[in-house]
């Protein structure tokens, strides 16, 4: 077990190291770069930008070195834990995600919990009570959820609360919250804010798990060992959530890895349109304005993210499930 | 020897040949004007209670210390009123930079001097009077004694003196806005500074009452940053890697670049202070140093907070239509005209037009170097320019784009200017598809492909390629398309975010972009002559002009050049003619005979070359200020050269009572 991680892990450092050098190609791949940015927004500011303040500026960002001198000095920071520096924002790149890490976790964590609190129950109770009027509620439920676009779900959403409730829209606080320190008052004003990031970013979430549960339980509930146990005259209860429950969450396991680089990185487009302040917008605004090192660490973190997420699902799969688990051992 | 008039005002309108001195006086008037003040005796300003609290607790010295001996009168028009204190404004801004609504870390106290809007005329501000000599060689300003940064420390000439020398002229430090021609400032008292430049720039003394006269955060404090700058301590090497710093230029830098700002210590002349700032906020406390008054001898600003909240551009508007924010110009569309206006009772705003000096909106400028020879023969013929004006129809862009709100013209000169000519901004302006199509077959380009689009000599369809860096253009940039495939020129829209770099480099195809920072009355005219100038619409020709006038002064040898050579590429004759009268157009005195004739001969020629294309321009801002603020921009100062401009009378804002 113990060798099977850490060979896990070795591969995990080959393809992080492959992986910087395709984002990096990536990121400078559109033409221009963030001082053709820089210099555009002092164009429209009507300022008068000369060529050679142009080359001063290449120099202090490090614009002018060639390209694999750049990916190294990049990448070399990024082993000594230095993310760089954003260009626009004039800070540390780990600054930067730091002060938004906190708010997007909450975000991500608070959504996921009622994803599954909502999703799981519903899930079981539609594959255990198939075809009846509330599967089909649930169903009719779930395609809404998955075919509306969480952007337009968000604006709708908005437009109705600020319509009808009058409450602030965007953002997590009211501007006159923004800076006073945390007492009752700006709590209530952050939960005003929270309910429509939840039920947008919430929705699709809900809505999909509540297929893969009623279709993977279902499958089970079909199998011999079910019919089985109730012929023995296995209470329904204990037959459902002792047996086939177990096997049936196996999808859902497997993919909770996979939410880490999300519960990170919040839902970008939603984050959007809703001006949460969180680290999808953030990335967002990196790759448009090509503030290189902010977006390659950022897609390097979350990349990171993603391969640990898989590793630990991975691990999770084999504590939860036995056949797994026993298989395994059997190899060994 | 200069002539030194007090009380002389002068008034550009009537073409007075020398702009020579701007003195106190005018400002006096201003305050003597007023409606009496409440309590003037004996030079007791008024402050706002929350700084007379501070005062009275001994955190402050009194209001008369803090302010000059002679502070500056706001201008106040004659709608404006006469404020209360207190309160807080709320703004959203777009990003973390500071060019946002009453951002600019924040910068909104005035510059220098100022161009009276009522007369035209220069009179001082920051400054209590300035002079330039008789030669153009040199301007002198008197600064006003007790001025003082927002730590009480004086401004002086040290200040301005650093500005130049260690910040403007050091390789290692950025900044932005000097005036190029300064080549000596020479501090003269504490009070008296001097910049002298190497030849007559008649335009001087005007170019102050603009951001190089101290916009764009272009004073800063010596007394504050002087540790950190290598030549006033020998340490600062030492000092920066104490502070983490690798060199003192970055320690420099950290402390005292403002875009944006990090260091939040350092001291500010504006009217308020940048006291907290986040990624995601900002906000700003009243200067209680501020160094000017209402007419009435009340201490500016009015209002003792702003907070800025930093939103997604898209949720500006829905804040601003939810009567969120107080004061919005620079962020809002105009294509959000109507939005705006639906909710304006309901979001207790009023939606404010302000027109603006927009030469023209999607200005075209085709190629003059373009890699292909057909597209560049194409590009310089001047029936083919005609053809592409001749082809738009301007009041269908003004229409459908503008509300019907902007003037169709071409790229010229806005007609507030007083040497404006009319057919300037008729030339070639009206809607006639069918001149343009007999242009283009009397250029041979009479074949047509199978969808009907005229061909190259390679047999596909000459392709214009309209470029852009900026979304907004889309709009009208899609109507030109549809107005140049009528003619039978096939038309697509790139979009490229190096798009500066491109023209610059002479690599784009049509360069597409808002020419907005021609003034309206022509103040800096030597500084915006560029625009007209072939180094900004034909580089190359630029490059050979400008390196053969420096070989015919002396001033540089062939061997100055790369490879020996003369750079860019020799123009035609007009061009020449064109580029000779942009120099002595910078180079007379406003409104001398030679000033006008050179001015006029400019915009003759472009008339008829149409080097740049232009559609529709004066099409209006937008500002839109919540029903409970008071003394609110509605129009472009004399010297304004862009929006930003609009927040430089901020400091007088006020939150009426209910």
């Amino acid at each position: 077990m113990l060798s099977y991680i850490v060979q896990r892990i070795l591969y995990m450092m080959v393809l992080l190291v492959l992986l910087s050098f395709v984002s990096f190609v990536l990121i400078e791949l559109p033409p221009g770069d963030f001082l053709d940015n820089l210099i555009q927004q002092l164009r429209n500011a009507g300022v008068q930008v000369d060529v050679e303040q142009i080359r001063d500026l290449e120099e202090r960002y490090g614009l002018n070195l060639p390209f694999m001198q750049r990916y190294l000095k990049w990448f070399g920071n990024l082993l000594r834990g230095d993310m760089g520096e954003s260009f626009a924002y004039n800070q540390p790149v780990t600054e930067l995600i730091g002060q938004r890490l906190l708010l997007t976790v909450t975000i991500s964590l608070l959504t996921l919990v009622l994803t599954y609190a909502i999703a799981i129950p519903i899930g079981i109770y539609s594959a255990t009570h198939q075809y009846s009027f509330t599967d089909y509620a649930a169903t009719a439920f779930g395609f809404i959820g998955l075919a509306t676009p969480n952007f337009l779900l968000a604006l709708i959403l908005m437009y109705i609360v600020f319509k009808y409730f009058g409450w602030s829209v965007g953002g997590l606080f009211s501007p006159e919250f923004e800076f006073s320190p945390w007492n009752l008052a700006k709590l209530v004003d952050l939960l005003k804010h929270l309910p429509i990031p939840l039920i947008v970013v919430g929705t699709a979430g809900t809505a999909g798990l509540i297929r893969v549960m009623r279709a993977a339980l279902l499958d089970e509930l079909r199998k011999q060992y079910v019919l089985t146990g109730r012929a023995k005259g296995l209470e329904e209860g204990r037959l459902l959530f002792k047996y086939p429950l177990r096997i049936a969450i196996n999808p859902i396991v497997s993919s909770v890895g996979w939410l880490l680089p999300a519960i990170i990185s919040g839902e970008t487009l939603t984050a959007l349109v809703l001006g949460l302040p969180t680290v999808g917008p953030l990335l967002l605004q990196a790759q448009q304005g090509q503030d290189m090192y902010l977006a390659g660490s950022l897609v390097m973190l979350l990349s990171a993210l993603a391969m640990m997420g898989m590793l630990i699902s991975d691990l999770m799969l084999v504590l939860v499930d036995p056949r797994i688990r026993f298989a395994r051992e059997a190899t060994a | 020897m200069p002539k030194t008039f007090s009380l002389l005002c002068v008034c550009v309108l009537l073409s007075v040949p020398a702009l020579t001195v701007v003195a106190a006086g005018a400002a006096d008037e201003d305050a003597s004007a007023a409606e009496p003040a409440a309590d003037m005796s004996m030079g007791a300003y008024n402050e706002a209670p929350m700084l007379a609290a501070m005062v009275a607790d001994g955190e402050l010295p009194p209001v008369d210390e803090r302010m000059p001996l002679e502070p500056a009168v706001a201008y106040f028009a004659a709608d404006d009123e006469i404020g209360t204190y207190g309160g807080t404004l709320t703004v959203f801004h777009t990003s973390i930079n500071p060019w946002a609504d009453l951002g600019y870390e924040t910068e909104i106290g005035g510059y220098v001097i100022r161009a009276n809007p009522d007369t035209n005329a220069l009179e001082p501000l920051l400054a209590r009077a300035a002079e330039m000599s008789d030669d153009a060689m040199s301007v002198t300003f008197y600064l006003r004694e007790g001025t003082k940064w927002s730590d009480g420390h004086p401004m002086t000439a040290d200040d301005y003196v650093f500005m130049y020398e260690d910040a403007h002229w050091n390789d290692k430090v950025t900044t932005w806005n000097w005036i190029p021609q300064i080549k000596r400032a020479i501090k003269v008292d504490d009070y008296t500074v001097r910049f002298e430049t190497d030849e007559p720039y008649h335009a001087l003394l005007a170019k102050h009452a603009s951001p190089p006269g101290g916009g764009w955060q272009v004073f800063h404090p010596f007394h504050y940053l002087k540790k950190w700058h290598i030549s006033h301590n020998p340490d600062a090497d030492a000092l920066a890697k104490e502070e983490g710093f690798d060199t003192w230029d970055e320690a420099f830098n950290h402390h005292f670049f403002w875009a944006p700002q990090q260091d939040l210590e350092q001291p500010t002349h504006h009217p308020w202070i940048l006291t907290e700032r986040t990624n995601t906020g900002k906000r700003f406390e009243r200067n209680p140093y501020y160094w000017k008054v209402d007419p009435a001898g009340n201490q500016l600003p009015y209002v003792d907070h702003i907070q800025a909240q930093i939103v997604d551009s898209e949720t500006y508007h829905l804040k601003i239509i939810a009567g969120e924010s107080d004061f919005a110009v620079l962020g809002t569309r105009f294509d959000n005209f109507t939005l705006y206006k639906e909710n304006e009772a309901a979001g207790d705003y009023r939606v404010v037009q302000i027109p603006a000096p927009v030469v023209g909106a999607s200005v075209l400028i085709p190629n003059q170097f373009h890699e292909d020879p057909f597209t560049r023969e194409m590009y310089r013929d001047v029936r083919f320019r005609r053809a592409l004006s001749l082809a738009m129809n301007r009041d269908e862009i003004n229409e459908l784009v503008f509300f019907g709100v902007g003037v169709p013209r071409s790229a010229t000169i806005v007609s507030t200017n007083p040497y404006f000519k009319q057919e300037w901004e008729q030339a070639w302006a009206q809607h006639d598809p069918d001149a343009a199509s007999a242009l283009l077959d009397e250029l041979g380009l009479t074949a047509r492909d199978e969808d009907g689009f005229r061909t190259g000599p390679d047999g596909e369809a000459f392709l214009q390629i309209l470029e852009h860096s900026n979304e907004a253009d889309v709009p009208v940039l899609e109507l030109y398309k549809e107005h140049f495939e009528a003619v039978g020129l096939k038309t697509e829209i790139r979009l490229r975010g190096d798009l500066w770099q491109r023209h610059n480099a002479g690599t784009d195809n049509i360069y597409t972009g808002t020419i907005s920072s021609a003034e309206f009355r022509e103040y800096t005219d030597a500084a915006k002559a560029t625009e007209y100038d072939s180094g900004f619409y034909a580089v190359n020709w630029g490059l050979w002009i400008r390196a053969t006038r420096d070989l015919e002064s002396g001033a540089k040898t062939l061997d100055d050049f790369a490879d020996g050579k003369i750079p860019g590429e020799e123009p035609p004759d007009i061009v020449k003619e064109l580029d000779d009268a942009v120099l002595a157009w910078g180079s007379s005195a406003y409104g001398s005979p030679e000033y006008i004739e050179a001015f006029q001969k400019v915009f003759d020629i472009h008339a008829e070359q149409l080097f740049l294309i232009g559609s529709v321009g004066v099409t209006p801002n937008l500002g839109v200020f919540k029903n409970r603020v008071a003394n609110y921009p509605t129009f472009y100062k004399p010297e304004a050269t862009w929006p930003g401009d609009l927040l430089t009378s901020a400091d007088k804002l006020f939150i009426k009572q209910p």
